[in-house]
């Protein structure tokens, strides 16, 4: 499922996480502090969205996911260089070793507003710089 | 020359001769008998008249001379000894006729004295035998006085071993009467034990050969069936050569014979100790040995393949130790070259019933005197191979089985594996010191084997409790992730609201709770993380003044909740490379607890910076903690206090512990209670 909510002429972020309510809350989140999001619910239609879409300001990715997991996705934005700019926030909930992905910037499960928000402004277009 | 003067010349001459002459006529009686004959017979020269074997002094032989006196009637002479009547002198007759020209015919009997015959013979050799008689007259002199004194025994017997004489001595030594000895009812031969009568023989020839033989060492039975065990030498009496008797000396042994038997059983007794003391250091080397390598194993198969090692060469020529499941897990032989036969044999079906036995009973099971009919591959009666193919009975008969020790590995009661230790060429190798040795080294493995059980149990557990907890606290963090993000986003909504200020508490209460299930949620996280050994941080650089005014920011609701007055010494910032999100896990857990135990009195955080290190303190003025529980509180699950008035898992300080150490760093208490705590953390500034 990809949807994209929010007005268009900024560059979205891309949420993409398993579990509904945590993908849901985080769009919300984001929309209310005047970002636009797209959601995606595994890797492989985050993959399938770029690939169709302009790239976005910044993907939020969850690590744990049924058909294409996190790491998964970051190795083919990492070989494909139209994807390799931008932007990854690993939001995880997994506990051990986080592995290449402990190489970005990382914000743990359950994160908290104040943070999310934080972090999400300090990397937002950070690779890319495009004008807000 | 005329008559008369013959007559004269003729008594002269007969009268001057030594030997006797006798002249009777037909009928027997005496004509005239010479001076020699007259004094051999005691009688006057001229006495006569009677017939001639009247002058004999034994009957028996009158007629043997009537017999002779009749043939020399007939003219025929005859020879023959006899013993004259009066001195008894032993003489030869010759008895022959003489015609006389017109006379009666008559018979001249000459004889010759045999005694005066053998001194004229033997002349020459009279005085040695003369000394050498009376040598022997004194050596059976000094004999009889040995014989009397019954010192020792002394017996004489014949060539025909006939007892002739025994002394008072050798008949106690034997039991016997002197009659039963000398009447030939009892012969030597028969006092001797039938072992003994092949040394007899030898000291017999040896008596023959040179007279006498060396004392030696024999039996005799006595009459009431005992063996007495004497020595006994021998010597020929009289001149070896022609003795006909011999005398044997005989000393009793039997007070010497118990000593011996007392002496020898002493030795045999102290060879028996020796070997058990020598054999119970090969043992008790070997337990040690058992003792050491069991120790290191800590996995059911290191224990198992260290079995062979131990029971080979010290108990057999070769060993597989079979595990229940029915395969041979692991075997050795003495001999390198055969490992590839041992090997072979491990992946082939067979068993043997000795093996099947031992798992059966529980107990260690011997097998002695196999032979090879016992081995054959066929599932025959006698076979003792069960289930075996024939490639595995040609290799165990190859590799030589005479006899079994089947040591069972009991681990709680039940048995796991058997060595079967293998004698290839000894028919009866094992007894009842290899069953105990076997069994000590059994017991150990079992030990060991148990401790590895409940080690990889253990190590199992604490995964699955890992696992576990890591799952669980990752599909816990998921709805809490949107829980908290729902909220929060509530909450900041109804921020801009001034007339929903009453429904802002409820919703700030509920951020708070959530809050904390997270951080529980966390801390359990972070444990098992811990135990695992993977408590990971993400270093970078960050400002520890920063992070923990953001802290003590974050937390200042909760501080006014509690009633206690803040302050915060520290320089303008403290820069350090940290993981910033354990370094706020830290100092939240540290602030946390001063104010829960801080009594709503002042805390008072502070932060010193020295070129290398970096110091967080925070006091408080609360309850305290005493001496004795100051080291217990970093513990895991600890509390120095009741969980009932004082909340939380007890993971606070342990999970703090853990980030500082992480850090290269040390966290420590100084506390006296009632009178407040001082936690200090000292983190180096680069790791």
């Amino acid at each position: 499922m990809v949807a994209a909510t929010g007005k268009c002429e900024r560059q979205p972020i891309l949420v993409v996480d398993d579990d509904e309510a945590v993908r849901d809350a985080l769009q919300v989140a984001l929309e209310m502090n005047g970002y636009v999001s797209v959601g995606a619910s595994d890797g492989a239609r985050a993959l399938s969205w770029l690939r169709d879409n302009a790239a976005p300001g910044l993907i939020l990715l969850d690590l744990m996911m049924p058909v294409m997991d996190g790491w998964a996705l970051m190795k083919a934005l990492a070989a494909d260089e139209r994807f390799s700019s931008i932007p990854v926030v690993v939001l995880t909930a997994f506990g051990r070793d986080l592995g290449s992905a402990a190489e970005r910037t990382v914000l743990r499960k359950p994160v908290q507003l104040a943070e999310l928000l934080r972090v999400v402004r300090q990397r937002y277009q950070a690779e890319a710089r495009a004008p807000s | 020359m005329s008559a008369p003067a013959s007559d004269e010349l003729l008594e002269a001459v007969l009268d001057a001769t030594r030997g006797v002459i006798i002249v009777v006529d037909r009928a027997g009686k005496v004509l005239r008998l010479n001076r020699a004959a007259a004094e051999a017979l005691g009688r006057d020269a001229k006495d006569g008249a009677c017939p001639v074997w009247d002058l004999l002094a034994v009957p028996e032989q009158k007629a043997a001379l009537r017999e002779a006196l009749a043939r020399s009637a007939d003219g025929v002479p005859s020879e023959l000894t006899v013993h004259l009547a009066g001195r008894h002198r032993r003489v030869e007759l010759t008895v022959k006729p003489v015609r006389r020209g017109r006379g009666e015919p008559v018979t001249v009997i000459t004889g010759i004295d045999v005694a005066a015959r053998l001194e004229a013979e033997s002349c020459l050799g009279f005085t040695e035998r003369s000394a050498a008689e009376a040598a022997l007259r004194e050596s059976e002199g000094r004999l009889r006085r040995l014989v009397e004194a019954n010192v020792v025994g002394v017996v004489v017997w014949d060539l025909d071993g006939r007892i002739l004489e025994a002394n008072q001595a050798f008949l106690d030594l034997v039991g016997y009467d002197r009659d039963d000895l000398l009447s030939g009812r009892v012969s030597s031969w028969d006092l001797t034990a039938p072992e003994y009568r092949e040394r007899d023989r030898q000291a017999l020839a040896e008596l023959e050969a040179t007279g006498r033989c060396h004392p030696f060492e024999k039996a005799y039975i006595a009459r009431d069936g005992t063996s007495v065990p004497v020595i006994v030498a021998a010597a020929a009496i009289g001149d070896h050569a022609s003795a006909d008797r011999s005398v044997a000396l005989v000393i009793d042994m039997r007070g010497q014979a118990h000593l011996r038997s007392e002496l020898e059983e002493s030795l045999a007794h102290a060879r028996i100790a020796r070997r058990e003391t020598e054999e119970a250091n090969v043992r008790l080397l070997l337990v040690a040995d058992a003792g050491r390598v069991l120790a290191r194993s800590l996995r059911a198969d290191d224990t198992l393949k260290a079995l062979p090692r131990l029971f080979v060469p010290a108990l057999g020529d070769w060993c597989l130790v079979v595990r229940r499941e029915g395969d041979a897990a692991v075997g050795r032989h003495a001999d390198p070259d055969k490992e590839g036969e041992i090997a072979r044999l491990s992946g082939l079906r067979w068993r043997h019933e000795s093996v099947a036995r031992a798992f059966r009973t529980g107990d260690v099971a011997i097998c002695a005197q196999i032979t090879d009919d016992e081995l054959s591959e066929d599932a025959s009666p006698g076979s003792l191979l069960t289930d075996a193919d024939p490639e595995a009975a040609r290799i165990v008969r190859a590799l030589g089985m005479r006899s079994l020790l089947c040591v069972p590995i009991k681990v709680r009661g039940r048995v796991d594996a058997v060595a079967m230790i293998v004698s290839s060429t000894n028919p009866e190798r094992y007894g009842v010191h290899d069953v105990l040795i076997s069994e000590e080294i059994a017991g150990r493995a079992a030990v060991s084997l148990e401790h590895g059980r409940l080690l990889s149990e253990a190590l199992d557990a604490v995964r699955a409790r890992d696992e576990f907890l890591s799952i669980a606290a990752h599909e816990l963090r998921t709805p809490l992730t949107a829980l908290l993000l729902r909220i929060q986003l509530v909450r900041s909504a109804l921020e801009s609201h001034p007339e929903a200020k009453s429904l802002l508490a409820g919703v700030a209460n509920a951020d708070k709770q959530a809050r904390r299930l997270a951080l529980l949620v966390d801390s359990l996280l972070d444990v098992s993380r811990a135990v695992a050994g993977k408590l990971s941080i993400t270093p970078e650089s960050v400002d520890l003044v920063e992070i923990v005014r953001d802290v003590l920011a974050t937390m200042g609701p909760e501080l006014s909740a509690a009633g206690c007055e803040l302050s915060f010494d520290a320089p303008p910032s403290a820069i350090g490379t940290w993981d910033r999100t354990r370094i706020e896990q830290l100092v939240t857990n540290l602030v946390s607890n001063a104010v829960k135990f801080g009594k709503g009195r002042p805390v008072e955080v502070r932060i010193e910076a020295t070129e290398g290190h970096a110091r967080l303190s925070v006091r408080d003025h609360g309850i305290g903690i005493s001496e004795e529980d100051q080291a217990r509180v970093f513990d895991r699950f600890e509390r120095a206090v009741s969980a009932r008035h004082f909340g939380g898992l007890g993971l606070g300080l342990y999970i703090s512990t853990l980030i500082a150490r992480a850090h290269g760093g040390t966290i420590r208490v100084q506390s006296e209670p009632e009178r407040g705590s001082c936690f200090i953390v000292e983190l180096p500034r680069q790791l």
